[in-house]
C-alpha cells in the first residue's frame, strides 16, 4: 500500500525513479562508482557477488541504480536485470589492457540484447588515474564502440577515486534521459 | 448472488483444473504445487490475516475488509442518511427494478454464454474441419509460397550480397578514404616537414646568399678599393708616364745637345786640328827660331871670343896702366910715407930735445919702437909687396906666358924685330943692362905684379868659369830651351796625342754617349714601349678592372638579381610555404572533407544498412506480401474463408453481443451514477430533512448491492478479458499445433506462425482497446498491464529458455556451490527490497532457482496484487482454471 501511495506521490510530483545497471568486468570499480555517486566519497569495496542498488537523485529525477557483480560466474546473471532499464553504465578498467577484448565481447554480447534495444549506453573510461592508462578514444576503439549502430552512447574519461569525469559523464546521461523522455 | 457465481465458478475450477494439468502442461516436468505450498507466497503473506485460509474464503476474508471500510464510512454519514430514508425507499423499488432488470440480463447473459460454448464447439468443429482444408490448401500455399519466398530470398539474397559487395565496396572506399587521409595526413605531416626541411634550407641558402652578398660585397669593396688603388697606380703611371715623357723629351733634349755636343766636340777637333797645324807651323818657326838663335848663338861666340880677345887687350892695357899709375903711385905714397916718417922722427926729436934726457931717452926709446913699429910695418908692407909683387910675377909670368904665346905668335916680327932687335938687343942690351937693374927692381914689381896677375888670372879663371858657366848655362838654357821645346813639342804632341786620344776617347765618348744615348734611347724606347707597353698593360688592366668592375657590376647585379631571386624564391618558398600552408589546410579541408566523405559513406553505409533494412523490411514485408497472398488463398479458399469468417462474425457477434451487454451495463452504470447523483441529492437533502434515521440501514443494502453490483462488473470485466486472453491463447495453441504439424513439410513456418499470432494478439489488442469505457471505475487490474503481460511474456520465456542451457552446460553442483553466495545474496535482497526493487528482482531469483514461467508468473501476480490496493489475491489454481476456461 505505501508502494501505492510512493507511485501515486511520484506520480503527483513527477519525478520517475529512473532504472540504470552499472556494468563491467570484476575489478573495473562499479561499486566504487556506485557510492562515489551515491555518497559522493570513495569507500572501501569488496568483490561484489550479487549486487548493489542504491536511489541517487540527480537534478529532479531518480535514478535507480544497480551495480551487478562483474565476476565471470555471476555474469550470466546480468540478464535477469536488463528489463525496463533505461540505461547501461558500462565501466572499463583503462589499465587493463589484457582483458580489454573480453570487456569487447561481454559489451557487445549485452547490447545484442532485445530488452536493452533502448538503452542508453554511457562507456566510463575508468581509472584514469593510472599510470599507463590508455586515453577513452583508445578504449572507444578497443571496445569498437565506432561499430555500434541504433544506439545512444558516449565515452567518458572518469576516475572514481579522484571523482574526475563523473559528474559529467552523469550531466550527460541526465540530459539525454530528459530528451529521451 | 454473488456467492452462488463463486461457487459455480469454483466447481468448474475443480473440473477444468485436472484437465487443463493434462492438456497445456503435458511435457513439463513440474508438478501441480498446491496453492498455499510455494513458500515465496507465504513468505510475502506472512503478515497477512488470511495466511491459513486459502480459495475463495480468503476473496471473503478481503470482501469482510472492505465492508469494514464501508461501515466506516456509513457511520459517518448515517446521521445524515437516516433523514432521507423515504427518498431512498423509493429508490429502492427502483433498485428492485433493476436487480430484476440485471437477473433477466445475468439470465440472458448466461443463455449466450452458453450459446456462445455451443458456437463456439461448433466452430471449433468448423474450425478443426477448416484447418485440415486449410492445412492442405496451405501446404500447396507454403510450396508455392515456399519457392516464391525463395525466390524472392534468392533475389533478395544476391540484392544483400550486391548490397554486401557495395557495402565492402564503400567499406573498402573507406578504408581507402581512411588510408588516402592517414596518407594525406602523413603527406601533410611530410609536407610540414619538406616545408620546415625547405624553410631551414631556404633561410640556409639565404644566410648563404646574404654571406654571398656581403663577400661579393666585401670582394667588390676590394675591387672598387683594387680598382681606387690601381686608378691611383694609373694615376701614378700616368703621371711617372708624363715624367717619363718629359724625361724622353729631356733625354731627346739631351740626346740632342749631346748632338750639338758632338758637332762642337768634331768643331773642336777640328779646331784642335788647326791648332795642331798652327802648333806644328809654331814649331816649324820655332825651330827655324832655335836655328837663327843657333846661329845667333854662333855669332855670339864669335862676338863673345872677340869681345874677350878686346877684353884680354883691354886688360893688358890696364895692366898696362894699371901698374904704372900703382909704381907711380906706390912710389908717390913710399915717397909721402918716407916724408909722413921723417916729419913724425922729426917732430919726436923735436918733442925729444924739449924733453929731459930720460925723457929724451924715453922720447929716443918710443922713437925706437915707433922705428922698430915702422920697420915692422915696413917689413910687412915688405912681405906684402912681395906678396903682391909675387901676384904681380905670377901674373907676368901670365903676361909672359901670354907674351910667349904672343911671341910665338909674333917670332917672325920677333926675327925682323930680332934684327931690330939686335940693334936694339944692344940698345936693349943696354937698356937690358939698364932694365936689367930696373928688372931687379922691376923684378920684385914683377913679382908683385906676378902676384897681381895671378890674381887676374885668377879673376879671368874666375871670369872665364863664369863665362863658362854662363856659356853652359846658356847651352843649358839653350838645351833647357831645346828640351823646353821638345818638351813643348812632346807636350804638343803629347797633348796633341792626349788631344787626340781625347778626342778619340771623346769619339768614343760621344760614340760611347752616342751608343749609350742610342742604347739610353734604345732603352728609353724600350722603357718607353714598356711603358708604352705598361701604359697598355696598365690599360688593359684597367680595361680589364672595368670589365673586371663591368663583371664585378654585372656579378653585383647578377648576386642582385640573384638576391631578387632569392628574395623572389624566398617569396615563392613563402608563397609555397603559404599554399603548402593552405593546401595543408586544404588537406585539412580535405581531411575534413574526407571526414565528411567518410560520414557521407558512413551516412551511406548507414542508408544501406537502412536500405538494408528497408530490404530486410521489404522482405518482411514480401514475407508479409507472402501472408498477404496467404490470406488471399485463404480468401480464395472461400469455402474455409466464408465457414472461418462465419464463425469470426459469429464470433464479431458475440462480442457485439458483449459489447451490447457492455454498453447495457454502461448504461446502467450510467443510472447507477444518475441514482447515485439522485442519492447525493436525496442525501443533500437528507440532510435538510431530520426524519430519516431508520433510512441508513436501507441505504446500507443499497450501497452493499452497489457494491456487489459493482463487483459483479468487475468481475465480468475480467471474465471478458479472461476469455479474450483464452481465445488468444486458444489461437496460440492452435498455431503451435499447426506448427507442430507442418515442421515436418515446411521451411520456414515458424515465421508464418509468428506473424499470425502477432497479428491475433494484435487483433486481440484491438479488442481489448474497446473496453477503456469498462475501466473507468478502476477497480482492480489497471488494463494497461494485461496490455503488456501478453506480449512481455514471450520474449521472458524467450530468455529464461536460452538462460537454462546456459546454466545447464556447467555442472549443476559446481554452479550451486559457485553461486550459492549469489543466490543468498540475491534472495536476502529480494526479501529485503522494496517493491519495484523486488519487481525487479523475480527474474533475478526465477533463474537462479529455475522457476517455470508458470511460476515466476504467479509469483509477478502476487506481487502485483501485493502493491496494487484492490483486487484478488491471484492463485495458480485460479490462473490455470481461467486458462481452461478460455480452452473450454
Amino acid at each position: 500500500m505505501g508502494g501505492f501511495f510512493s507511485r501515486i506521490f511520484s506520480g503527483l510530483f513527477g519525478s520517475k525513479e529512473l532504472r540504470i545497471l552499472i556494468l563491467g568486468l570484476d575489478g573495473a570499480g562499479k561499486t566504487t562508482i556506485l557510492y562515489r555517486l551515491h555518497v559522493g566519497e570513495v569507500v572501501t569495496t569488496i568483490p561484489t557477488i550479487g549486487f548493489n542498488v542504491e536511489t541517487v537523485k540527480y537534478g529532479n529525477i531518480k535514478f535507480q541504480v544497480w551495480d551487478l557483480g562483474g565476476q565471470t560466474s555471476i555474469r550470466p546473471y546480468w540478464r535477469c536485470y536488463y528489463s525496463n532499464t533505461d540505461a547501461i553504465i558500462y565501466v572499463v578498467d583503462s589499465s587493463d589492457k589484457e582483458r580489454m577484448g573480453i570487456s569487447k565481447s561481454e559489451l557487445v554480447a549485452m547490447l545484442e540484447e532485445e530488452e536493452l534495444k533502448n538503452a542508453l549506453l554511457l562507456v566510463m573510461a575508468n581509472k584514469q588515474d593510472m599510470e599507463g592508462a590508455l586515453t577513452h578514444t583508445q578504449v572507444a576503439h578497443d571496445l569498437g564502440l565506432s561499430a555500434l549502430r541504433h544506439r545512444k552512447y558516449q565515452i567518458f574519461k572518469t576516475s572514481a577515486l579522484k571523482g574526475e569525469g563523473l559528474e559529467e559523464a552523469m550531466q550527460w546521461l541526465v540530459s539525454e534521459l530528459k530528451t529521451a523522455q | 448472488m454473488f456467492a452462488r457465481l463463486k461457487k459455480k465458478i469454483v466447481e468448474e475450477e475443480g473440473v477444468e483444473e485436472a484437465e487443463l494439468s493434462k492438456k497445456y502442461v503435458p511435457g513439463s516436468a513440474v508438478p501441480q504445487r498446491p496453492p498455499d505450498g510455494s513458500p515465496v507466497s507465504r513468505g510475502h503473506r506472512g503478515s497477512a490475516a488470511s495466511l491459513s485460509s486459502h480459495g475463495s474464503s480468503s476473496s471473503l476474508n478481503a470482501q469482510a475488509e472492505n465492508k469494514k471500510g464501508a461501515e466506516s464510512n456509513a457511520d459517518s454519514l448515517q446521521a445524515e442518511l437516516t433523514q432521507r430514508s423515504d427518498q431512498i425507499r423509493r429508490l429502492e423499488g427502483k433498485l428492485d427494478e433493476y436487480s430484476a432488470m440485471l437477473k433477466e440480463t445475468v439470465k440472458a447473459k448466461e443463455k449466450l454464454e452458453i450459446v456462445l460454448e455451443k458456437q463456439q464447439e461448433a466452430n471449433t468443429k468448423r474450425v478443426q474441419e477448416m484447418n485440415e482444408e486449410f492445412q492442405l490448401r496451405r501446404s500447396k500455399m507454403a510450396d508455392k509460397l515456399a519457392l516464391a519466398v525463395q525466390r524472392k530470398e534468392d533475389e533478395m539474397k544476391e540484392q544483400i550480397q550486391a548490397l554486401e559487395k557495395e557495402k565492402s565496396g564503400l567499406k573498402d572506399q573507406f578504408q581507402r578514404v581512411s588510408l588516402d587521409k592517414f596518407k594525406k595526413q602523413e603527406e601533410s605531416e611530410e609536407l610540414q616537414g619538406f616545408q620546415v626541411q625547405e624553410l631551414a634550407k631556404v633561410k640556409h641558402m639565404f644566410v648563404n646568399s646574404q654571406e654571398e652578398l656581403h663577400k661579393c660585397k666585401a670582394d667588390l669593396d676590394h675591387a672598387q678599393e683594387k680598382l681606387e688603388e690601381s686608378n691611383q697606380q694609373a694615376q701614378k703611371l700616368a703621371t711617372e708616364l708624363n715624367k717619363v715623357r718629359d724625361n724622353v723629351t729631356k733625354l731627346r733634349h739631351t740626346r740632342d745637345e749631346l748632338i750639338k755636343q758632338k758637332a762642337s766636340a768634331e768643331e773642336h777637333g777640328t779646331q784642335q786640328e788647326r791648332s795642331k797645324k798652327l802648333l806644328e807651323e809654331r814649331l816649324h818657326s820655332a825651330s827655324i827660331e832655335s836655328q837663327e838663335k843657333s846661329k845667333r848663338l854662333v855669332a855670339l861666340e864669335e862676338r863673345l871670343n872677340q869681345t874677350q880677345e878686346e877684353l884680354e887687350a883691354l886688360r893688358h892695357d890696364s895692366e898696362v896702366h894699371k901698374t904704372q899709375s900703382a909704381t907711380q903711385l906706390h912710389e908717390s905714397e913710399s915717397t909721402n910715407k918716407h916724408l909722413e916718417e921723417k916729419v913724425r922722427m922729426l917732430e919726436q926729436r923735436l918733442q925729444d930735445h924739449s924733453l929731459t934726457d930720460d925723457e929724451q931717452m924715453q922720447a929716443v926709446m918710443a922713437e925706437r919702437d915707433t922705428l922698430e913699429q915702422k920697420l915692422e910695418a915696413s917689413r910687412r908692407e915688405l912681405i906684402d909687396v912681395k906678396s903682391s909683387s909675387a901676384d904681380v910675377i905670377s901674373s907676368l909670368e901670365q903676361q909672359i906666358s901670354h907674351l910667349n904665346t904672343k911671341m910665338a905668335e909674333d917670332t917672325e916680327e920677333a926675327i925682323k924685330g930680332q934684327q931690330t932687335l939686335d940693334a936694339m938687343s944692344r940698345r936693349h942690351s943696354e937698356e937690358l943692362s939698364q932694365l936689367q937693374a930696373k928688372l931687379d927692381d922691376a923684378e920684385q914689381q914683377a913679382q908683385s905684379h906676378l902676384e897681381f896677375v895671378k890674381q887676374r888670372d885668377t879673376q879671368i879663371a874666375v871670369q872665364k868659369s863664369l863665362s863658362e858657366t854662363e856659356l853652359r848655362a846658356t847651352q843649358e838654357q839653350l838645351a833647357e830651351t831645346k828640351k823646353q821645346s821638345l818638351e813643348m813639342k812632346k807636350q804638343l804632341q803629347d797633348k796633341i796625342a792626349t788631344l787626340e786620344s781625347k778626342i778619340t776617347g771623346l769619339s768614343t765618348a760621344t760614340d760611347f754617349e752616342k751608343s749609350a744615348a742610342e742604347h739610353k734611347i734604345t732603352r728609353l724606347e724600350s722603357q718607353n714601349e714598356e711603358y708604352l707597353e705598361r701604359e697598355i698593360e696598365h690599360e688593359k688592366h684597367i680595361t680589364q678592372l672595368e670589365d673586371e668592375k663591368e663583371n664585378v657590376s654585372a656579378s653585383l647585379n647578377l648576386k642582385t638579381k640573384e638576391c631578387e631571386q632569392l628574395t623572389r624564391e624566398v617569396e615563392e618558398i613563402r608563397e609555397r610555404t603559404e599554399d603548402l600552408s593552405r593546401q595543408a589546410l586544404s588537406a585539412g579541408t580535405a581531411v575534413m572533407d574526407a571526414h565528411k566523405e567518410v560520414d557521407r559513406l558512413r551516412k551511406l553505409v548507414e542508408a544501406r544498412d537502412t536500405q538494408i533494412n528497408k530490404a530486410d523490411q521489404e522482405n518482411e514485408e514480401l514475407k508479409r506480401q507472402n501472408l498477404e497472398l496467404a490470406n488471399s488463398l485463404a480468401q480464395q479458399d472461400v469455402e474455409t474463408q466464408t465457414n472461418h469468417d462465419q464463425a469470426q462474425r459469429a464470433l464479431f457477434e458475440k462480442n457485439e453481443s458483449i459489447s451490447v451487454l457492455k454498453q447495457t451495463v454502461a448504461e446502467k452504470e450510467e443510472a447507477i451514477e444518475v441514482h447515485q447523483s439522485k442519492i447525493k441529492e436525496l442525501e443533500a437533502a437528507a440532510q435538510a430533512d431530520t426524519n430519516g434515521v431508520n433510512e441508513a440501514e436501507d441505504i446500507e443494502k443499497l450501497k452493499q448491492t452497489l457494491e456487489e453490483q459493482e463487483q459483479q462488473l468487475s468481475e465480468k470485466n475480467k471474465t471478458i478479458k479472461m476469455q479474450q486472453q483464452r481465445l488468444a491463447d486458444l489461437k496460440k495453441t492452435l498455431q503451435r499445433e499447426l506448427k507442430i504439424q507442418n515442421s515436418t513439410g515446411y521451411d520456414s513456418p515458424e515465421e508464418v506462425t509468428r506473424d499470425k499470432g502477432q497479428s491475433s494478439i494484435s487483433a486481440g489488442l484491438n479488442k481489448s482497446c474497446s473496453s477503456p469505457a469498462f475501466s473507468n471505475s478502476s477497480v482492480g487490474q489497471s488494463p494497461g498491464y494485461s496490455h503488456n503481460s501478453g506480449p512481455t511474456e514471450s520474449p521472458n520465456t524467450q530468455a529464461s529458455s536460452s538462460l537454462s542451457p546456459h546454466c545447464a552446460g556447467l555442472d549443476r553442483q559446481d554452479v550451486r556451490e559457485v553461486n550459492f553466495q549469489y543466490l543468498r545474496h540475491v534472495v536476502f535482497k529480494f526479501m529485503s527490497s522494496t517493491d519495484s526493487e523486488a519487481k525487479q528482482l523475480l527474474k533475478a531469483v526465477s533463474t537462479l532457482l529455475e522457476f517455470t514461467p508458470h511460476e515466476e508468473k504467479l509469483i509477478n501476480k502476487t506481487l502485483e496484487w501485493k502493491t496494487s490496493w484492490f483486487g484478488i489475491r491471484p492463485s495458480p489454481k485460479k490462473t490455470i482454471q481461467v486458462s481452461s476456461l478460455a480452452y473450454r
